[in-house]
């Protein structure tokens, strides 16, 4: 035994070093963070999840936050593959784990449409410049467990340059599948950018094409659609908002304004109306904002007025065409600067700097009155007295709903 | 059993020198460039609290701190280099372990295959020769890394020294990510096909000893096969891709299948060769 001391602790040396890098590293991790209640009801902040950058000039690291603790994302390893984060919404994963054939290669969530009889996933075939792609259906009924899979090649009168499905959604006895379209026009160069409403009925015939025409005026203009938050259901609406340029209308030093307008798609009469009125804007203000979120039948509109460190929310009721305005003033609920914003569930939910600290202010608040309902912000989990040293390397980026 | 240990042992004595080497080297340039790095940001911060001047490693987004993990960082490529110079001597001891018993006047291999026990024992004792290499140089790059620790402490000022997380020290060289990944499971992984690699490798030289000049084009074709039966998979499965067809779980468990096979083949190819083919 004597002779083979060296390759025993040669052995030996190797497996503890090993174990005793992983015990340590797993013992020395880095900071934790949660959201903590200021005031309110700490259950209006248990569906977020904050997305924040960690950084401490090694590396930037993405963690995210929620009332229960932190979650950094782990460094990339060989069986790390990429994945839509709405994947890791439970309604989704609930999805995946009841209709685990159905849902193979189904990984973008504007291409499914959900309701308690049916799923559908609508994927579009496109090569560029070819004068046609292919719209391809999988529809499942949901009771018995049936799949239909039917594929319709759609025309094109110029050369496809890219081709994505924007929404999908059931009305009635139709299925109506919004695809945004870029495509190149044959007299040259240029491409332009549109939507068509395809129709089918729920057998995967199709009926017939809704070209969506906003009217905009100029040509320096792009329409964006509004993804939904989440939204089960049918909707009869699809939201979008267009920001044109304005080259009359510049500033001294030739920075060019911008008008911007939101509109609603019916899908059930084809009509496209503009909602609120247009606004003129000088989007590259530092801290300014511009968001819309369309929910439940409800256009939301946000914009920030940096100068005056406040936040004007309009919501629509596209069914009354009632609308109500909001003006939230960042410094009565205690904040300095608007970091992140979003609306969901009937809430505004801000994120806000904190005047003269490292810390971030989450506020909850209705969104049909503006009352605050929650108050928090970004502790360090182990309540640790120098929060603010370790609060400087966290930025927080996004509020997401865990829907 | 007896004779598989000790041919292990044998094979570890005889690269002891190499080793020792290599692990020396590892803590003379490691340990001199975090001296240096960390001596070098000491006086930036010198600088700057006489003369307000900062530097590229001292900047004004400071506080006037310095890590250890910062330190490692501003001297990465001497300890990249450090490491790369083990993985480059293991991987060439790769094939010398096999061919080196060829070489000389008085054959050593004949010695071996005349052993009366099993020929596998040969096959095995290398490859575990070649796994505790692996290992003690990981563990020691582990202790250099700790005994590292101890000596920034012991060069920098108390009020000067930041707080260095385990994560931004593996951080600090991008080798030391691939090399000790964070996570126990990953690095499961990266060192299974690691020795999966070795298996096939010394497959490949049997094959080689085996048929000699003809022996090497097989040798290199059994060694692409592998690779190829290995990787191309996980391209057609589209492992990387978000829209495959098969689920996470589905892909890893064929792949693991498959990665078995390439050892299990290996590993009997090896082993009849040995018995059955092999050629002095």
């Amino acid at each position: 035994m004597k002779r083979y001391w060296l390759s025993i602790v040669l052995a030996l040396f190797g497996v503890c070093g090993i174990a005793g890098y992983y015990v340590f590293g797993a013992s020395d991790e880095l900071p934790a963070f949660k959201l903590t209640t200021i005031s309110g009801d700490p259950k209006e902040a248990e569906p977020l999840q904050i997305t924040a950058q960690y950084e401490n000039r090694i590396k930037l690291k993405y963690l995210y936050l929620t009332t229960k603790g932190s979650r950094y994302q782990p460094d990339e390893g060989l069986l790390d593959r990429p994945r839509p984060s709405w994947m890791d919404y439970p309604f989704y994963r609930k999805l995946l784990k009841d209709h685990r054939g159905f849902m193979r290669k189904k990984t973008v969530d504007s291409s499914l449409y959900v309701d308690e009889k049916r799923l559908v996933y609508a994927d579009v075939r496109s090569e560029t410049d070819r004068a046609d792609y292919t719209i391809i259906l999988d529809i499942l009924d949901r009771a018995s467990e049936e799949t239909l899979h039917k594929e319709g090649t759609m025309p094109l009168p110029e050369l496809n340059n890219w081709t994505i499905v924007s929404d999908v959604q059931v009305r009635g006895e139709d299925l109506h599948v919004l695809v945004q379209k870029s495509v190149k026009l044959r007299t040259g160069n240029e491409v332009r950018y549109e939507y068509v409403d395809h129709v089918f009925d729920l057998t995967g015939k199709h009926k017939r094409d809704m070209k969506l025409d906003f009217g905009l005026e100029t040509p320096n203009n792009s329409t964006y659609f509004i993804y939904r938050n989440g939204e089960v259901g049918s909707s009869e609406f699809a939201g979008f908002w267009s920001q044109e340029q304005q080259q009359s209308e510049a500033d001294f030093d030739g920075t060019p304004y911008w008008t911007y307008r939101a509109y609603t798609y019916s899908y059930d009469t084809g009509r496209i109306t503009q909602v609120g009125d247009a606004r003129l804007e000088k989007p590259n203000t530092p801290g300014y904002m511009y968001e819309n979120w369309l929910e439940a039948g409800v256009f939301y509109t946000a914009r920030s007025d940096h100068a005056k460190h406040s936040l004007e929310v309009e919501r629509h009721e596209l069914g009354t065409k009632r609308k109500h305005a909001l003006t939230i003033e960042y410094d009565t609920l205690g904040g300095k600067e608007l970091q992140s914003i979003r609306i969901t569930a009937g809430r505004i939910y801000l994120l806000l700097s904190i005047p003269e600290s490292e810390e971030e202010l989450l506020v909850a608040l209705d969104v049909s009155n503006g009352k605050v309902l929650y108050k928090g912000k970004i502790s360090a989990e182990d309540g640790t007295e120098n929060v603010m040293d370790v609060n400087q390397d966290l930025r927080p980026v996004r509020i997401d709903y865990n829907y | 059993m007896n004779r598989y240990l000790k041919l292990v042992h044998m094979e570890i004595h005889r690269f002891r020198y190499i080793l020792a080497a290599l692990l020396g080297l590892v803590a003379v340039v490691q340990w001199g460039a975090l001296v240096w790095s960390a001596r070098r940001m000491d006086a930036a911060l010198d600088e700057v609290e006489k003369f307000g001047r900062y530097t590229m490693y001292i900047n004004e987004l400071s506080d006037r701190k310095i890590s250890y993990a910062e330190a490692i960082y501003n001297a990465q490529q001497l300890y990249i280099l450090s490491v790369l110079a083990v993985i480059g001597t293991l991987c060439a001891y790769l094939l010398f372990v096999w061919y080196r018993d060829w070489l000389g006047r008085s054959t050593f291999i004949y010695r071996l295959l005349m052993l009366p026990s099993a020929r596998s024992s040969i096959y095995l004792s290398k490859l575990t020769a070649i796994v505790v290499f692996i290992i003690a140089s990981l563990a020691f790059q582990a202790l250099s890394l700790a005994i590292g620790g101890v000596i920034f402490e012991v060069l920098i000022r108390g009020d000067r020294q930041g707080e260095s997380y385990f994560v931004d020290i593996v951080n600090a060289t991008l080798v030391l990510q691939y090399l000790m990944p964070l996570r126990l499971g990953d690095f499961a992984l990266n060192y299974g096909l690691g020795i999966v690699a070795v298996l096939v490798v010394f497959t490949g030289i049997l094959i080689e000893r085996s048929y000699r000049w003809t022996g090497i084009a097989y040798a290199v074709g059994y060694v692409l096969i592998c690779a190829a039966a290995i990787v191309i998979p996980i391209n057609v499965m589209g492992m990387y891709r978000t829209s495959s067809y098969l689920y996470t779980a589905e892909i890893v468990g064929i792949e693991l299948a498959i990665i078995l096979f390439v050892a299990a083949v290996s590993i009997w190819l090896g082993f009849r060769l040995l018995r059955r083919k092999i050629s002095v």
